[in-house]
């Protein structure tokens, strides 16, 4: 996020200035706006911004949460409909990405694609993860974690003495 | 000469904290021009204290002038950069696209794309079109000319 150039709409939570939030708004993307969706200008961080009315805190999240011995993510996907989204796990990835051809809303036609991947933590295993789908559009997807019985591999290393000179190249 | 003064960015004022001054904000949200980004065909707000002169080629409004353009469109593009939206006329239709490519962000990595198409009002052409990127992440495409 350092390449951030704009500063960001939504000062939704304080959580949202720190480096490692566990809930991700704003993730609803192209959204078409009428000039009565936009509120009164107010001041955040030395610029006035508009609020949208069709930004509530309960949609377009993306989070997750990682106990000792579960992992959990949810995520809004409500502008997909249930045959539009897949998800799968590669290695330690889990990629979840919708995709719908154009279709029509009250602004006009529109077309989405997007891809999420999020990183297993350790101890969770990509063939346990199981995915459902809440009637209102979050994707809950859930893994057992096993914490207990992970060790460090710990490999000590020799050091060889070497007479010559340190090679440049 | 005045010695150099320097700011901790907290105290600097707001952005066009002139035009906001004294006047009901809710007058102001549709006043996309006091929120946008520069750009090529835009160069910013003058400064209010002239805002009674005007000058021709200007497009700034003037105070308490807003007039609805003939068409307008607007977007929320909070998650794009500017340069990853691309804006299209094509045989009466208005294609909006935006795309980048996998990005990281607090949760890991994130693509996305898009498309929009919007029917143009007839005989508007592009260059009868503008277009300005907020930044509180709305874009506007609107026609120069206002509404009869």
């Amino acid at each position: 996020m350092a390449e951030r150039t704009v500063p960001h709409a939504y000062p939704m939570s304080m959580e949202y200035e720190m480096s490692n939030p566990s809930r991700l708004y704003d993730q609803n993307f192209a959204e078409a706006l009428s000039p009565q969706d936009l509120l009164t200008p107010v001041l955040y961080h030395g610029y006035y911004i508009r609020p949208r009315i069709n930004k509530q805190l309960e949609r377009g999240f993306s989070q997750v949460s990682c106990e000792d011995d579960w992992y959990r993510v949810l995520l809004d996907v409500c502008q997909f409909t249930p045959d539009e989204l897949s998800v799968r796990t590669v290695d330690n990835l889990l990629e979840v990405s919708g995709r719908h051809s154009q279709r029509v809303d009250q602004h006009g036609f529109v077309s989405r694609e997007f891809t999420r991947t999020y990183i297993l933590p350790m101890g969770v295993d990509p063939l346990l993860v199981q995915v459902s789908l809440s009637h209102d559009g979050v994707l809950c997807i859930e893994a057992p974690r096993k914490t207990a019985g992970i060790e460090p591999v710990v490999n000590e290393l020799q050091i060889k003495m070497d007479k010559r000179a340190a090679k440049s190249s | 000469m005045e010695g150099v003064t320097i700011n901790h960015w907290a105290s600097c004022p707001a952005r066009h904290a002139s035009h906001f001054e004294g006047r009901d904000p809710d007058e102001l949200t549709e006043d996309h021009s006091l929120f946008a980004l520069p750009g090529p065909l835009f160069k910013g707000v003058k400064p209010s204290g002239t805002a009674g002169s005007s000058e021709s080629g200007e497009r700034s409004p003037q105070e308490g002038s807003y007039t609805e353009p003939a068409f307008q469109v607007l977007l929320d593009v909070t998650q794009f950069r500017p340069e990853e939206i691309m804006i299209q006329v094509f045989e009466g239709w208005l294609l909006i696209k935006g795309k980048h490519e996998n990005r990281m962000d607090e949760h890991g990595f994130i693509a996305r794309c898009f498309t929009r198409q919007f029917p143009l009002p007839e005989g508007l052409q592009a260059a009868g079109l503008r277009a300005l990127l907020c930044h509180d992440g709305i874009l506007v495409v609107e026609a120069i000319e206002q509404k009869a």
